[in-house]
């Protein structure tokens, strides 16, 4: 199945399957990288899709690229304290060895059906090239912490630059790692839109030390900075009822279920009332060291799951955690994408059919949470295959030798 | 784990208490803090001396604290509280908190600060279904005071049974008050639950303190 930039016909496709609809047998026109018709169209090169089940692709709302490397290394420490010895190692890490990390992370997410993803890390020049090299969409940016200056990371996040599969964003590790001081400053520097990235009441100590040294929970900062609407926070494990409100107007918050529950964190993500009040609600993986997966399928799934045993209820379902990981990740990155529609990008995960099943339509989004394949067979972006099963297999094994070299 | 509770001796604290024990924590003691003031921002203020005979049912050590009730100077007792439970070797409180997230933070700022962990397995849980679920398990509470307008208010002094939850939820959806008194619309006292030895006897006469202001006299608990 070899598909160019022509407009092309995946036809016959056992089902197309978004958050809001299941249609099959079904055609998916595809022209100049957007869905143009799902139906009984055909036009320009056809494609035979009678094996697959087809799905927008997954946005990995939040995670750390490089940390592959670091995955494995220390498992058993709560936050704070896994934090510090993380920071140890990478004061270690060499630009070669992240560079490996990323390629490592970006193969493993093409692979798992992730098609875009918003990284944190010391490497976003890095991912720029990988991000263009394997046709992945990333937003990925200079990370302002203590020991940078503002200058640098304004300068560092001009020289980025744009390509179709990437744009630069602005990370900040979070509040407790920053000085309100240089936070103000950057936001004084960028006068235009910009998406700010942050670690935000991730925990218990975050919120209290935030508040013991300026007198509000970090949302509240946030707020009172003038930030929500740049802001798109992570983890929101500790956050109040009222500072759920002021997120309304943010990019986007994520859940990163797995990371949490490993971290030991002892908060709760209140998907339920995240949801209600109309914030745009996505999924992360967080990075290898915390998860230690990449995948966001599992993600998915952890996701339902910690929310029914937090609050013993069955509200979040399915259907909503598959929503969070496709369109809403796709409203993040500014692009109207993650669901099989005419005038959607056609950014599609082709999944074997026979490996889901019984394969009934009522059943077929139940089966992608709760019991995916464990491999995707391909994965299209802005129109085009970017990857297939096996592919990467001898450039995987060339960059885990490089990876042994160095551990 | 050892853990204490945080018991008003109403019906969320002596829910989590239950909580924790069927997770598996051993809880070693009962506090409660009584405040001096009727109006306390952190604390149950009706009939929190009467823990003494839940605690008795409960065959459980009853730690009882008295507090200023004053909105900051309570924050310190409750440290001195919270630095008991810790000297006793416990790693954790549990607290019947439902969605007040004054008290919730509260309780974990200075819980975070001496290394305690808190559990509030009541927070954000759906309501309704936690009343129904109370009576249901066999959690009997009478109430004890209720200030609401709208309430039923000859359900005061009585022990709530399944129609008298229907009526609260119905009430609380027509009138707007929270269906489980988070708000401090009413407050309850449980005379009987699954942990609990025997079923106390409670003896009072409800009065009338003004147009939508009743409490529950209790005179005599055996």
């Amino acid at each position: 199945m070899g598909v160019s930039n022509r407009t092309y016909t995946l036809r016959n496709c056992a089902f197309a399957v978004d958050y809001s609809h299941v249609e099959g047998p079904t055609n998916i026109v595809v022209e100049d990288g957007y869905i143009k018709h799902v139906g009984k169209e055909v036009e320009g090169d056809e494609l035979e899709c009678s094996e697959y089940v087809v799905m927008p692709g997954l946005v990995n709302a939040h995670t750390h690229s490089a940390m592959t490397v670091l995955r494995g290394v220390f498992d058993d420490g709560e936050l704070h304290e896994w934090l510090a010895r993380m920071w140890d190692e990478e004061r270690k890490l060499t630009r070669e060895i992240m560079a490996v990390g990323s390629e490592i992370a970006v193969i493993e997410m093409l692979s798992s059906g992730t098609t875009a993803f918003v990284d944190m890390y010391f490497n976003p020049d890095q991912i720029r090239d990988i991000s263009t090299q394997y046709e992945i969409r990333a937003r990925a940016g200079p990370t302002l912490m203590k020991d940078k200056s503002v200058d640098e990371t304004v300068r560092e996040l001009r020289a980025l630059g744009e390509s179709e599969f990437f744009r630069p964003i602005v990370n900040v590790h979070s509040l407790y790692a920053t000085d309100l001081q240089k936070l103000r400053e950057l936001r004084d520097n960028l006068n235009r839109e910009y998406h700010l990235h942050i670690h935000l009441s991730e925990t218990r100590e975050e919120v209290f030390q935030i508040k013991r040294r300026y007198g509000m929970f970090p949302v509240e900062l946030i707020h009172r900075e003038g930030l929500t609407e740049h802001v798109h926070g992570v983890h929101l494990g500790w956050v109040t009822s009222w500072e759920l409100n002021y997120l309304r107007s943010s990019i986007a918050v994520t859940h990163c279920p797995t990371s949490n529950m490993k971290l030991a964190t002892g908060g709760a993500f209140p998907m339920k009332e995240a949801l209600t009040q109309g914030l745009n609600v996505t999924i992360g993986t967080d990075g290898a060291a915390s998860n230690n997966s990449l995948n966001m399928f599992q993600e998915m799934k952890m996701a339902v799951l910690l929310q029914r045993h937090n609050y013993w209820s069955t509200t979040i379902t399915a259907v909503d955690v598959f929503r969070a990981s496709t369109v809403n990740g796709y409203k993040m990155l500014g692009i109207r994408g993650g669901e099989i529609r005419p005038g959607y990008v056609a950014d599609l995960v082709l999944l074997g059919k026979y490996e889901l099943y019984p394969l009934t339509k009522e059943r077929l989004l139940s089966h992608l949470v709760y019991n995916p394949p464990k491999e995707v067979e391909k994965v299209i972006i802005q129109g085009k295959i970017v990857y297939q099963k096996n592919d990467f297999r001898d450039r995987l094994k060339k960059l885990l030798e490089k990876l042994s070299l160095y551990l | 784990m050892k853990l204490c509770s945080l018991f008003s001796g109403g019906k969320d604290s002596t829910f989590a208490l239950h909580w924790a024990v069927l997770k598996g924590f051993k809880v070693e003691c009962l506090v409660t803090i009584i405040p001096r003031r009727k109006d306390s921002w952190m604390f149950q203020y009706n009939n929190v001396e009467l823990t003494r005979y839940q605690a008795e049912v409960l065959g459980l050590p009853l730690l009882s604290i008295n507090s200023s009730g004053e909105k900051d100077v309570e924050l310190t007792d409750l440290r001195k509280v919270l630095e008991i439970v810790k000297s006793q070797g416990a790693t954790g409180i549990v607290t019947g908190a439902l969605l007040s997230d004054y008290q919730r933070m509260n309780i974990n700022i200075l819980s975070s600060e001496l290394g305690l962990k808190v559990y509030s397995p009541l927070w954000r849980k759906d309501q309704e279904r936690y009343m129904r679920e109370l009576v249901e398990y066999g959690f009997e509470f009478i109430i004890t005071s209720a200030t609401a307008y709208g309430f039923p208010f000859d359900l005061v002094g009585k022990v709530i049974n399944r129609e008298d939850v229907e009526r609260i939820l119905e009430r609380a959806r027509k009138f707007g008050f929270n269906p489980a008194f988070e708000g401090g619309e009413a407050e309850t006292f449980v005379v009987n639950a699954p942990l609990f030895k025997r079923k106390l006897i409670v003896e009072g006469k409800p009065v009338k303190l003004g147009e939508f202001e009743w409490e529950y006299q209790i005179e005599r608990i055996h």
